[in-house]
């Protein structure tokens, strides 16, 4: 056996003995309690992993960590300014508050614990996609949507509860505060063109933060956002 | 950014997900393991598939305990930089104590898997590194806080005594 032999076996021998290390966990089946941030990314990565890879192997220049300072500013001037203007705005900001970071946002829920999850779908599913995940979950709902060039698009919802909190990567992306149907709510555009736009908005009356994730632009996000429909379980 | 070619056809993406199925349960674990928060091992195990998907070509080349041992290994070492960003890691040790010699292995290579696995969990960290995913000294010197040329002594040393080791135990080298 030569030096380059044996470096073959270590290398295999390295690998062998991590497996046998770990063999203890190949008997185990339980169910993980994965977060919702994790189904989501999963979800999008088993669509089309090439796209997924791409979007998590975009470059993050430096200039997205002035970036994310300039979000932090704007979204504080712009509630600054709704506070002065509409009392209502306040009730809504109370329920939530929102962190910027150089990768993702993050919304901490202050809200008290909502009863039985309620039911939302989207009255109309966008031309060519087709329901192929529809999971429901204690705290969670999620609709996906694959369209027929593995494009996805998903609604989930949560519940906003104390000590809980939603995160969402986004970074590079550009951020919008919006309304739908009258809640404030958040509009990321992303500036890598194989990432998908991302809508958020948090309804006060069922306690529930929406997202709504697709190949689509601000206004066409809204109108699905708009048309979703509450129904019976 | 790097193109990537794999993963374009039905065929391609239907295999990932099997493979995906197979495994993501136990690499989730591994990570756990190691990292003892959902979040970092949801977090490793998203890298992981990065780094997976990045080289699907070579892990469709192979199959059952090697596709497994590669993947684990993976998922160990990502969760193990992860680790090592979040708090203060224990350095490299100089020496390890090689265990006492044992004839009862089938043949060199299970001699050499046991042998590996009493070493220090650093040493090992550094020999996988360098022998399994091919890291230069460079890269290794940084994510160490070593010199490069103390990098190369140490991968050198535990390489010589592994040799050695099987050497003093019958089995063939050279």
């Amino acid at each position: 056996m030569d030096d380059k032999q044996f470096d073959q076996m270590l290398s295999a021998a390295l690998q062998e003995a991590n497996r046998q290390d770990y063999s203890e966990f190949d008997t185990i089946d339980d169910e993980i309690p994965w977060s919702a941030n994790y189904r989501r990314e999963r979800m999008r990565m088993r669509a089309n992993p090439q796209r997924w890879y791409r979007g998590k192997t975009a470059p993050v220049w430096k200039r997205v960590g002035r970036m994310a300072a300039l979000f932090a500013l704007v979204i504080t001037l712009s509630f600054a300014a709704l506070l002065t203007l509409s009392p209502e705005v306040r009730a809504n900001f109370s329920s939530w508050t929102l962190r910027v970071f150089d990768t993702n946002v993050q919304y901490d829920f202050l809200g008290d614990e909502t009863d039985k999850l309620p039911w939302f779908e989207l009255h109309e599913i966008p031309e060519g996609y087709e329901e192929f995940i529809r999971e429901e979950h204690p705290d969670s709902v999620l609709h996906a949507y694959e369209s027929n060039d593995a494009q996805v698009f998903s609604l989930q919802y949560f519940k906003m509860a104390s000590g809980s909190a939603l995160s969402i990567a986004i970074a590079g992306a550009e951020n919008e505060p919006v309304t739908v149907d009258g809640w404030d709510g958040h509009f990321y555009s992303p500036v890598n063109p194989d990432a998908s736009a991302v809508l958020v908005w948090m309804d006060l009356d069922h306690n529930l933060q929406f997202v709504i994730d697709g190949f689509f632009d601000k206004e066409t996000l809204i109108y699905y956002a708009e048309n979703i429909v509450e129904k019976n379980n | 950014m790097m193109y990537l070619s794999v993963l374009e056809t039905k065929d391609e993406k239907r295999r990932f997900q099997l493979l995906h199925d197979t495994y993501e349960r136990k690499l989730y674990r591994v990570a756990y393991n190691i990292l003892q928060e959902q979040a970092l091992a949801e977090e490793a195990l998203q890298e992981s598939w990065r780094k997976i998907i990045c080289n699907f070509e070579k892990i469709i080349s192979i199959s059952g305990d090697k596709t497994e041992r590669y993947l684990v290994s993976i998922v160990k070492n990502t969760s193990l930089t992860i680790l090592r960003k979040e708090k203060h890691a224990d350095p490299l040790p100089e020496e390890w104590e090689l265990p006492p010699s044992n004839q009862g292995a089938e043949n060199e290579f299970a001699r050499l898997v046991a042998v590996i696995r009493s070493m220090p969990a650093q040493y090992r960290e550094l020999l996988e590194l360098k022998f399994v995913f091919e890291w230069t000294n460079k890269e290794l010197a940084q994510h160490f806080g070593m010199k490069e040329s103390t990098v190369a002594s140490r991968i050198a040393r535990g390489r010589a005594q592994l040799i050695e080791k099987l050497k003093e135990e019958g089995y063939v080298y050279g």
